[in-house]
């Protein structure tokens, strides 16, 4: 059974051997991890630790991005990052936007600058792989970092057109380029995952109401678009948005991620519990206490609790809490993660086979 | 423009609303003490509750924070001249290495709008700044923010710091930050945490022995 078929299989709740694992972190953490598995390559990496999945998104070949030497870089967005691994970004190029007209005059990235074409490599992962496309697309976090926190949340209460501009904008950015990614490799893509953080550790960040006016709409068309080619959708939020799972699942989200489990009202118990049928749990390895300071031990029996939780349907993608692994983490818990989730779901199966 | 109206204006994130009652307000006659102790201090108070609820969310919180902050500009001169003293310093800042702070001002914020008076000393602050800051305004709380792993062991070593400059016994430390919990805070050595801005100003309160 290669990987393709064991996501298929899992999915439908038969026929798998074990569960999909996924692996997503920093170039650094999986610098830690090579070299305590004394491997060399990603590639080996993804085989040795049994994962299953394949990511291709479009590739960036827009005009030179900047890298400083004190760590510094600039995005497509015209913005500077800084501050340790992704950064937060330091300057606010819409800050005294004050029209739509403003907004409409900013340089915003362009389709054009992304390569969608798988190449041969591309199509060769993609016959055993599960494959992941489409556009990552964060367009909340853009705007927000393109009018400043402050203005984006006065003007949410008071201005919300011009918010609507700037959202709509990089949304039309992100959904165009995932157009072109669907057309240009049809049947390639099984997966279309794209994020965008609306929890905190307690409750949404904004107002669910408002979510469900600016946001929603938007959410249901990247999920339609989606379904128009025939993938399933998979969606990422980090915290607490138990409000509005109701939601995600009537826009058509198949697939949650990551399952913070750490964040109120996400425990992944009474998750299965109320959205087992409709929803594929992708996630929930505790990332923020187990992974990052538990003992291998505590790793490797909480994969084995969670895997009894979400997995006995075979609708759960074994992965970490949180979606981008830092260097921090001990590699030892992270190569523990996989190997048990191996060793424990490949054993959970077999016995569910045998007594059948 | 009374009383009343400036707590609604506050708690509904008005910042032109609450300057202009503000302003009529105190021409009517009414004491700047009396508008901060009966309108702003209970609105914000109100909307740190509300926050922590989950009926209001980190936006409304925000620009109930600036309206109270843009009626506070008004009042400051008054207060400082009728000699108003507020629950004390807070010393805040997010520590070294680490640039974010977005939460860190939101505590500022609701810290402010519950009657303490606010030393901001921005982000990446190293240990050696807290010092200087912590000799300078003679705080009753020193607050620091960490929102990454790795930064929050800046804290620590922050207090330390501290406590080598004779410093740690005259400050409650107050910490915070998406990483950091209870257990970590007691570890370090801290007086107490916050769960987030909603809750802080009662924390904050507990730690000085105020209401």
């Amino acid at each position: 059974m290669n990987s393709k078929q064991r996501v298929t299989q899992a999915f439908s709740g038969a026929g798998y051997d074990r569960l999909p694992m996924w692996y997503g972190a920093e170039p650094g953490t999986t610098q830690n991890l090579l070299n305590f598995l004394e491997l060399s390559s990603v590639e080996e990496l993804d085989d040795y630790l049994g994962v299953d999945f394949k990511t291709i998104r479009p590739r960036y070949i827009g005009p030179e991005l900047k890298r400083y030497p004190d760590g510094k870089f600039d995005t497509m967005w015209g913005i500077r990052r800084g501050g340790g691994h992704w950064g937060i970004a330091l300057n606010t190029p819409l800050a005294h936007a004050e029209t739509i007209q403003d907004v409409e005059a900013y340089p915003f990235p362009r389709p054009e600058w992304f390569d969608v074409d798988f190449t041969e490599a591309d199509k060769e992962l993609s016959n055993s792989y599960c494959i992941i496309g489409g556009m990552w697309s964060p367009f909340w976090h853009d705007a927000m970092e393109l009018l400043g926190l402050e203005k984006m949340f006065i003007a949410l209460k008071f201005d919300q057109a011009l918010v609507e501009a700037v959202v709509d904008r990089a949304f039309d950015f992100y959904y165009t380029v995932s157009v072109q990614a669907f057309e240009a490799n049809p049947g390639l893509i099984d997966i279309f995952w794209f994020a965008n953080d609306f929890g905190t550790k307690k409750n949404l960040f904004i107002d669910p109401r408002l979510w469900r006016q600016l946001f929603k709409p938007k959410m249901k068309k990247l999920a339609d678009l989606g379904h128009q080619y025939g993938l399933r959708v998979a969606y990422h939020s980090c915290g607490d948005i138990s409000q509005i799972i109701p939601d995600l699942i009537e826009i058509g989200i198949e697939i949650l991620n990551p399952i913070q489990v750490t964040a109120a009202n996400m425990d992944p118990m009474v998750l299965k519990h109320e959205y087992g049928q409709d929803l594929i749990f992708f996630g929930a390895i505790d990332y923020n206490e187990i992974l990052s300071h538990g003992s291998e031990e505590r790793v490797r029996a909480e994969v084995r609790r969670m895997i009894d939780i979400l997995g006995y349907d075979g609708k759960y993608i074994v992965a970490p809490s949180h979606d981008l692994m830092m260097p921090e983490v001990p590699p030892r818990n992270i190569w523990a993660l996989y190997d048990e989730a191996k060793k424990y779901s490949s054993a959970q199966v077999s016995a569910a086979s045998s007594i059948a | 423009m009374s009383i009343e109206t400036i707590y609604e204006a506050i708690l509904n994130g008005e910042a032109k609303a609450t300057k202009a009652d503000v302003t009529a307000t105190l021409a009517a006659g009414v004491s700047a003490v009396e508008i901060l102790h009966h309108a702003c201090i209970p609105a914000m108070n109100q909307v740190g509750h509300l926050f922590e609820n989950g009926e209001k969310f980190v936006p409304e919180m925000l620009i109930s924070a600036k309206a109270m902050e843009a009626g506070m500009e008004l009042l400051k001169p008054h207060l400082v001249e009728a000699g108003v003293e507020t629950f004390g310093k807070v010393v805040i800042g997010t520590v070294a290495g680490d640039l974010h702070d977005i939460g860190k001002n939101l505590v500022a914020m609701m810290l402010e709008g519950a009657g303490f008076e606010i030393v901001d000393l921005g982000i990446d602050v190293s240990a050696e700044r807290f010092i200087t800051a912590v000799q300078e305004h003679e705080p009753v709380i020193v607050g620091m923010s960490a929102l990454l792993t790795t930064t929050m062991t800046a804290i620590g070593t922050t207090i330390d710091a501290l406590a080598e400059a004779g410093l740690r016994e005259k400050v409650k430390v107050l910490v915070g930050g998406a990483p950091v919990t209870e257990e970590f805070a007691t570890r370090i050595g801290a007086d107490g945490t916050a769960f987030d801005a909603g809750s802080v100003a009662r924390v904050a309160k507990g730690l000085i022995g105020a209401a």
